[in-house]
């Protein structure tokens, strides 16, 4: 596999609790590689900007796995954090790396050198459940515990505080490619989604809110939106996902299958019309978009699958 | 934290932590089911929907959320704890070599300020949104995901995908057994390097799955030619490392489990039955005077009138009498005096065995003349008890004959001889390679000497043997079936040696006729 073939492909790959990742061949549902990540379940996982490496948080380290070799062993190991990384992100041109962990920290790794040259560090009071980078690169949102959102402009390190409801654990929060929309689910099934304004040059990003649905009746686990920014994906522990439109927020499809349990993870193809989601029955699954209809089944996984990472390729018409 | 949504683990986990923590003994009196028994009750205080009742483990589920059962223990016995952690820690070492490592460090030194905007540059965001009005809305972008989908609706065009599941190439956790693959497939398979299938589960494949699992490689990898056929149309063999195979032995059986098996080499052989064109028909034509030709031919729809011309044109007796005006007929070889007629295919007359008559002729009655011992039945075994004679006496012997051995065995514990009672001789084997000439000696009483001679380390050994003149026959007319269905070089051997010493003490330089039925052709 060359580099630039990496470049023009379709690149999934699911974690699950079995201390394995599949990278999967995405419209066959053939497995192509089987990475170890040993001793630890994966939290996060996210493919880099470049599309060479794959990164797997798990307990107190993030692996790099090389995309384009054949082995199965990790080739970078982030290490020195204290317990589970929870969250995981890339600035888009690849330059630095941000972490959310049980440690109560957000981080932020400098990649282009290996001696960390800049670091940042956000402390906050509890458990880091979950962090969304804004499009402009500048504010990381961190999802905590106690139910707060902190933003904190990663330059100047200056935070602000956003709290939906009291004591309940944001799970996660996710800000669409034109950071018009910010959406944070918590464990009670809710779902709250700001409008976002500013944020570009000087002017501070203000956030509005725009709406809160219960979006499913038991924990949220994952919210999601699509790369044309007219959808929302929430997954949760009532077994499904579901598929909301930005312009309303009224529910547009529900992802449901009888063998699905948890949906713990899930990704938009770039054109946004199909999604694939990761679930507990160990099994991964591309869904239509619009009719809600199972395309693909990825198994082969011994257990939970609990993380998935997925890059497309877009073709303009 | 996934492991939350499965009510008997977390059942499971509270008796047992319970249990353990207990130091009073009450948890004797209360738990008193074995935990993992039974079943769980679906409490209302469990807020969750409707999760799974049964248990989902692919293990058995384990009593105790510490002991797992280890699919290690299956197969060979392990080596000790110290030398596999001695074993691992090796391998972590070397692959620890090859992994960076980037340790957290966190400076509260100043950052220089273009490192910071390097670093942390505010984006403008890209609003990738058309406007609304504009004429290029209605194209929607296509992902490289969705053309994929689009273009192959069934996903995997593979029909050996349910053998995946034994793929050891896709997993690292579980022991995978390597075995190499030399592939037989096609009509004319070149060798070719093996294919190392790497197969997991061993304890639940059949060989059957093998095979599949070799099918679902080989189309994955879109190898040519492709398959012809489901797994049943493919045996396992096997077969030597550099990939000779072992035609001496039976293909595995399908249904038997591969675990049982220690090979490390086999060959996928296309199963020849099913292969294409049918197999090629011998047809039996006896002719007048004891001689019979073989003619094989291509299907059974061929007429008896071309298998008749086909068998004329072969012998130039016959063709001679043809000139001459004199025509044959084709009878079965069991019916004497009914003419088959010639427009008759093979697949209507079934039959593979005829005789060719002379027309205003009539076909002597085959026992007479031969016999009427087949080909075929010459080379089944048989036994017969005859008089061994020795040159010291003689003694009671079962002679066995077949297509493949000539056996000798005495059957008395004494030899009766003029002088003193001897011991009988050992038994006798020879491979029927090794027989080279089986005639009478000499016929007086009723009773007929037979001589066989066969070949030994350095000279050719005789064994000769009394019987009933009828059993004598039978004995020379099977050895000369067999000599005649199969040539072998010791016979050749034998006969070159036998030549000259003939022609020194024949005036007539002609050689001796090997029998008196000579076949032309096989």
């Amino acid at each position: 596999m060359a580099s630039s073939d990496l470049a023009n492909q379709v690149i999934l790959a699911t974690a699950s609790y079995d201390h394995t990742i599949k990278i999967w061949q995405a419209h066959s549902g053939i497995c192509q590689r089987t990475l170890k990540h040993p001793e630890s379940q994966v939290n996060a996982l996210e493919i880099t900007p470049d599309r060479q490496l794959l990164a797997a948080a798990g307990y107190q380290h993030i692996r790099m796995y090389d995309l384009k070799s054949s082995s199965e062993d990790p080739v970078i190991n982030y290490e020195g954090v204290t317990k589970n990384v929870t969250a995981l992100g890339f600035q888009e041109d690849g330059k630095w790396m941000f972490t959310g962990g049980e440690d109560c920290t957000a981080k932020i790794w400098d990649l282009r050198s290996c001696n960390l040259h800049v670091s940042r560090i956000f402390q906050v009071s509890t458990p880091v459940n979950c962090a969304c980078l804004h499009p402009n690169q500048a504010e990381l949102f961190v999802g905590d515990q106690s139910g707060v959102i902190h933003i904190w402009d990663v330059k100047t390190e200056h935070n602000e505080q956003l709290i939906p409801e009291p004591d309940a654990s944001i799970q996660s929060i996710a800000i669409d490619p034109e950071g018009t929309y910010m959406a944070a689910v918590n464990n009670k099934g809710k779902a709250y989604v700001w409008r976002l304004s500013g944020g570009t040059g000087q002017t501070p990003i203000t956030l509005t809110p725009a709406r809160s649905i219960l979006a499913h009746n038991n924990y949220a686990l994952k919210v999601k939106f699509s790369p044309d920014s007219t959808m929302m994906v929430t997954t949760s522990a009532d077994h499904t996902a579901r598929i909301w439109k930005t312009a309303d927020f009224s529910q547009m499809t529900e992802l449901s299958d009888s063998s699905q349990r948890w949906v713990w993870d899930v990704a938009f193809s770039a054109d946004s019309q199909h999604v694939i989601t990761g679930s507990s029955d160990n099994t991964a699954r591309l869904w239509s978009v619009e009719t809600g209809e199972i395309k693909r089944e990825y198994t082969g996984h011994q257990k939970t699958i609990s993380a998935i990472a997925f890059r497309d390729v877009l073709y303009q018409c | 934290m996934a492991t939350y949504d499965d009510r008997q683990w977390l059942l499971e986990h509270i008796q047992n932590s319970y249990v353990t923590s207990d130091d009073t003994g009450l948890c004797e009196l209360v738990v008193q089911v074995e935990p993992g028994a039974a079943p769980v009750v679906e409490f209302p205080v469990l807020a969750n929907t409707d999760s799974p009742p049964h248990h989902e483990h692919d293990d058995p589920p384990p009593h105790s959320v510490d002991i797992a059962s280890d699919m290690d223990f299956m197969g060979h016995r392990q080596r000790s704890y110290t030398a596999q952690m001695l074993d691992k820690m090796r391998k972590e070492k070397k692959n620890a070599s090859r992994v960076r490592r980037v340790m957290w460090k966190h400076s509260l030194a100043p950052v220089n300020e273009s490192d910071l905007n390097d670093m942390f540059s505010r984006k403008a965001v890209i609003s990738s949104r058309t406007p609304q009005d504009s004429p290029v809305s209605q194209q929607r972008p296509v992902s490289l995901l969705t053309r994929l989908v689009q273009q192959y609706p069934d996903g995997v065009n593979n029909p050996f995908i349910e053998y995946s599941k034994f793929d050891g190439t896709i997993h690292t956790s579980v022991q995978a057994r390597k075995i190499s693959i030399y592939l037989l497939v096609g009509d004319d398979p070149a060798p070719s390097y093996p294919m190392v299938v790497s197969i997991i589960n061993c304890h639940q494949a059949r060989v059957i799955d093998l095979i599949g699992l070799i099918c679902w490689l080989y189309t994955k990898e879109n190898r040519q030619p492709p398959l012809r056929g489901g797994v049943e149309h493919y045996a396992l063999h096997i077969a030597e490392e550099d990939g000779q195979v072992d035609w001496d032995f039976q293909a595995l059986r399908g249904r038997d489990m591969f675990e049982k098996f220690g090979f490390t080499v086999l060959a996928l052989v296309e199963k020849k039955n099913v292969r294409g064109p049918p197999l090629d028909v011998v047809v039996t034509l006896n002719v007048a005077g004891g001689t019979f030709s073989k003619l094989t031919v291509e299907n059974l729809d061929i007429t008896l009138k071309d298998i008749l011309n086909r068998t004329i044109a072969k012998r130039k007796d016959m063709v001679k009498i043809k000139d001459a005006g004199l025509n044959y007929h084709l009878e079965r070889q069991n019916e004497p005096g009914l003419a088959l007629d010639p427009e008759l295919t093979l697949s209507d007359v079934n039959c593979t065995e005829f005789a060719v008559v002379r027309d205003n002729s009539k076909r002597i009655n085959a026992l007479i003349d031969t016999n009427n011992m087949s080909t075929m039945e010459a080379t089944l075994y048989r036994s017969y008890k005859v008089i061994w004679l020795l040159k010291l006496g003689k003694c009671e012997a079962c002679l066995g004959i077949s297509g493949e051995k000539m056996e000798l065995h005495p059957l008395q514990q004494k030899v009766v001889g003029p002088f003193l009672p001897l011991r009988p001789p050992g038994p006798v084997i020879y491979n029927m390679e090794l027989v080279v000439d089986c005639r009478r000696k000499s016929e007086k009483k009723g009773k007929m000497e037979v001589q066989i001679s066969c070949q030994g380390e350095n000279r050719f050994k005789d064994y000769v043997f009394e019987c009933e003149v009828n059993m004598g026959q039978e004995i020379l007319d099977k050895c000369k079936h067999i000599f005649d269905l199969r040539s072998s070089s010791a016979r050749n051997e034998f006969w070159r040696e036998k030549k000259p010493f003939k022609r020194h003490n024949s005036l007539s330089m002609r050689r001796r006729p090997r029998t008196e039925n000579h076949v032309n052709e096989i």
